[in-house]
């Protein structure tokens, strides 16, 4: 059987030497891909955006990634993500929106694919709202009945919880699908196109080591990502 | 229909957050895109029959040393001089993605071509060995950045690139210690380090020096990225942070680069050769 090509966005980072700009991705996210039967490419260089869409059946955002054991480089890093990377995440993300093919956002990409539509963050919404959603700590959601990730796990699950911003105004043509306990958006999906985001890591809730360990197992989520890649 | 270029990256690990991730220096992909390639990096070894089919040539990146075990050496524990550790540092699961691809291509028919590490595998795939550090071993050094002069063999492809002589730059501990079956060293250094090595009938080559840093804005970069201590020209960057943000609108802060406008360097004769091995076949 065919196997879908799927595109994953990068992170900024230095290299291991700290002497020039690089790209990374944590390994979970290309694993759960593989597992899923996919394969996960890393495109390069910004002006053949156009060669990635045309060659890959789904793309991949991931969540924020850095890799900084030097804190003074750690605002070079900032710089270099809202700008390049940003940049790139935008151009990629329209061109690969256009041609209907499935996108997943998780966490940062969740809240890329928001603003792309639209949307927008609140910042820090842990100073105000009161509640911890960073460091990974679990929580319960509720889903809307008859979504994808309802029929997926169910009305009420556990996840993980990797961040600091939320989403405030939703975007054109996207429905928040799952809440957590609170009333933080968890899940968006759009009416109309297979594009799909989770504020959670679905990339960590699998294997051996899931977090956090009493939540589904995040396999049939990638599955019925890949899923909808062969089908476009 | 350009090429499709895949590129191996690092392989590593953070410690702070327990991540395994994959790294890779812009430099190498902006080097064959500039020679006309489109370019993707690998990302899982489990994959490598799938990344064989959909490439058209493998560009074995630079990075850690290979470890010694797969060359039928023992790794070096202690200096011998000193009595200390060793600092070396390698990663098993890269070695596997590297020589895996590497097989695979050639068993395909299509071409290879290594960088820094990248020719060191190349040669350990063809059954070569490595110097596991020269300096230790040779006495000799060739620390990061430094350039130094090769001299290339005649008729070779080194030669009809590069010249009779040229200047390289050098970025590496380990070297070429004898040369894998098939193989012929085409490039070396005054101290006798091997420099270049060409296949004698299949479309493989690699060079230790590293190519792609030539004609980039590494060096600025670099300047930027470790002499810079105070904040850049960028009013309250805080500020800054937080309106891109809350907004991760295009070309977020003011007199930031993006990579839309970026002009590839041209005309390095090293990737076009690479290229062409795939468009025109040549040798």
């Amino acid at each position: 059987m065919k196997k879908p090509i799927i595109l994953i966005m990068w992170g900024s980072c230095l290299d291991n030497a700290f002497t020039s700009h690089g790209m990374m991705l944590t390994k979970a996210y290309s694993a759960a891909i593989t597992a899923a039967g996919g394969i996960p490419i890393l495109p390069l260089v910004q002006s053949q955006i156009d060669d990635y869409v045309a060659m890959a059946d789904g793309l991949l955002l991931p969540g924020a990634m850095g890799y900084i054991p030097r804190p003074e480089l750690a605002r070079t890093l900032a710089l270099e993500r809202y700008s390049r990377q940003a940049d790139f995440e935008s151009v990629l993300y329209q061109a690969f929106r256009k041609t209907g093919k499935p996108i997943l956002g998780i966490c940062a990409g969740c809240q890329k694919i928001n603003c792309e539509e639209g949307g927008n963050l609140q910042l820090d919404f842990r100073k105000t709202f009161g509640r911890e959603h960073h460091q990974g700590v679990t929580h319960t959601v509720e889903t809307l009945p008859g979504s994808w990730i309802a029929n997926l796990w169910g009305s009420h699950f556990a996840i993980n919880s990797y961040h600091g911003f939320k989403i405030a105004k939703l975007g054109d043509d996207l429905r928040i699908t799952a809440y957590s306990e609170e009333g933080i958006p968890e899940v968006i999906e759009h009416d109309t196109l297979p594009i799909y985001g989770t504020q959670f890591h679905p990339e960590r809730m699998r294997g051996d080591f899931p977090n956090p360990p009493e939540g589904p197992n995040s396999d049939p989520l990638f599955r019925s990502f890949i899923e909808m890649c062969l089908k476009k | 229909m350009k090429p499709l270029i895949l590129l191996t990256g690092e392989d590593e690990f953070d410690p702070k957050s327990h991540n395994p991730f994959h790294l890779i220096k812009r430099s190498y992909g902006n080097a064959v895109a500039a020679a006309g390639g489109v370019v993707i990096m690998a990302l899982d070894p489990r994959l490598v029959q799938e990344y064989t089919e959909m490439a058209d040539a493998l560009l074995l990146t630079g990075g850690v040393d290979v470890h010694p075990g797969r060359y039928n050496d023992i790794f070096m524990d202690f200096d011998p001089n000193s009595g200390l550790p060793t600092p070396y540092v390698n990663s098993v699961t890269r070695d596997s993605m590297d020589i895996l691809l590497c097989q695979a291509f050639l068993k395909a028919g299509k071409p290879i071509m290594g960088i820094g590490r990248g020719v060191q595998v190349i040669n350990v795939v063809f059954g070569g060995t490595l110097h596991q550090d020269i300096p230790i071993v040779l006495q000799v050094e060739h620390p990061k950045g430094v350039s130094h002069p090769i001299t290339t063999t005649e008729g070779s492809l080194m030669q009809r690139l590069l010249g009779a002589t040229s200047t390289v730059n050098s970025y590496h501990h380990q070297a070429i210690r004898t040369v894998g079956k098939g193989l012929v060293a085409t490039a070396t250094a005054p101290d006798g380090i091997i420099e270049a090595l060409e296949h004698e009938t299949l479309p493989v080559f690699g060079v230790q020096w590293h190519p792609e840093t030539f004609g980039t804005d590494d060096e600025a970069l670099r300047e930027r990225n470790l002499t810079v201590v105070e904040p850049v020209v960028i009013p309250d960057p805080a500020e800054v942070e937080r309106q891109a943000l809350a907004t991760m609108v295009k070309k977020a802060i003011p007199g930031c680069e993006t990579d839309a406008n970026v002009v590839l360097p041209v005309g390095n004769p090293i990737f076009e050769h690479f290229l062409n091995l795939v468009t025109k076949g040549a040798q």
